[in-house]
């Protein structure tokens, strides 16, 4: 077939593909289609706002871990135990049941330094105590309410 | 007709989603596109359906206008993805039918008329043929658009075109 033809002497064929018969868009095919890309848009814009809420429960949740963990670490430096000098007192009592050798004094000071958090650090009496003696640590100076 | 490229502010207007700027584009290629997807489906109810599928992809994909340098052969070629993914549906169905050899009467759109001989010879083209000259007549596109839309160099497009038309107007000549 012989396609070597100049593009005019097409001009006729291609004037009657023009006319050619072919549906014409009805007036609602617009707002139809529109309407579905803008559906499409907002459906995006939904997901994307709705994948943020989990993200953000995490983060939430992660924040008040942090807080929680936090006050716990606080809440642990404090000498509690030293706040309860009766229970201190049962431990002894159980101490010298175990030991009867121990004195009554020693049972509690062993007691109360037992129950005494990892925290506390011993330290010296001052010097002007007379008693105990100097460089002795009396474990009864740590706790509240329990000084000489 | 081509049209003129639209301004790059248009293009961002369409990544970013704006309403108004989907109603933009589909005033400047919603009557082509019909064309161009009727020529191809032969059904207007079809045609429609690929037009609207077409703008709800674009939409989906919308970043992708950051990247495009010519919308209208961008368009046109979303375009043919549509029309292709309906015919591969289209041909299935009928396949599957055919296997089960159901017989069952389909209530579907009856082909388009072919009122005049030129419609009826176009139809009678091989696919490819029928693609550009229903992008270059009806869609408005140059070759080199046409090439863009099809993965086939300018020459290719031209080519068979020209064959296309050739065959064309053998066809019509014999009829009238």
């Amino acid at each position: 077939m012989n396609v070597g033809f100049s593009e005019a002497d097409f001009s006729e064929v291609e004037r009657r593909l023009r006319e050619r018969h072919l549906p014409l868009a009805p007036d609602e095919l617009r707002a139809r289609v529109l309407g579905a890309a803008v559906a499409e848009l907002e459906a995006e814009r939904k997901v994307r706002r709705g994948s943020a809420w989990p993200y953000a429960a995490m983060a939430a949740c992660l924040l008040l871990g942090l807080g929680l963990a936090q006050a716990a670490a606080i809440t642990s430096l404090i000498p509690h135990s030293a706040g309860q000098p009766e229970k201190a007192f049962v431990s002894a009592a159980a101490l010298r049941r175990l030991s009867p050798d121990l004195s009554e004094d020693d049972a509690r000071q062993l007691s109360l330094f037992v129950s005494l958090p990892r925290t506390a650090v011993a330290l010296p009496l001052p010097q002007s105590d007379p008693s105990p003696a100097r460089g002795d640590f009396d474990i009864r100076s740590f706790v509240r309410g329990e000084s000489k | 007709m081509t049209l003129p490229p639209p301004a790059k502010s248009f293009l961002e207007a369409l990544a970013a989603g704006d309403r108004r700027a989907y109603g933009s584009l589909y005033d400047r290629l919603g009557d082509k596109l019909l064309r161009v997807a009727a020529a191809m489906l032969r059904s207007g109810a079809d045609a429609e359906d690929a037009v609207q599928e077409l703008f709800v992809n674009l939409a989906r994909n919308r970043q992708r206008f950051l990247a495009v340098e010519d919308l209208d052969a961008y368009v046109f070629a979303c375009l043919r993805h549509a029309i292709g993914g309906k015919l591969a549906r289209a041909k299935t169905e009928e396949s599957h039918l055919q296997r089960m050899a159901m017989q069952i009467t389909v209530a579907s759109e009856p082909a388009l008329p072919e009122r005049d001989d030129v419609a009826a010879a176009l139809n009678s083209l091989p696919a490819d043929q029928r693609e550009v000259v229903t992008l270059k007549i009806d869609g408005g596109l140059t070759f080199a658009q046409i090439a863009g839309v099809l993965k086939v160099s300018p020459n290719t497009a031209a080519s068979r075109y020209r064959y296309a038309l050739a065959k064309l107007r053998e066809w019509l000549g014999e009829q009238s």
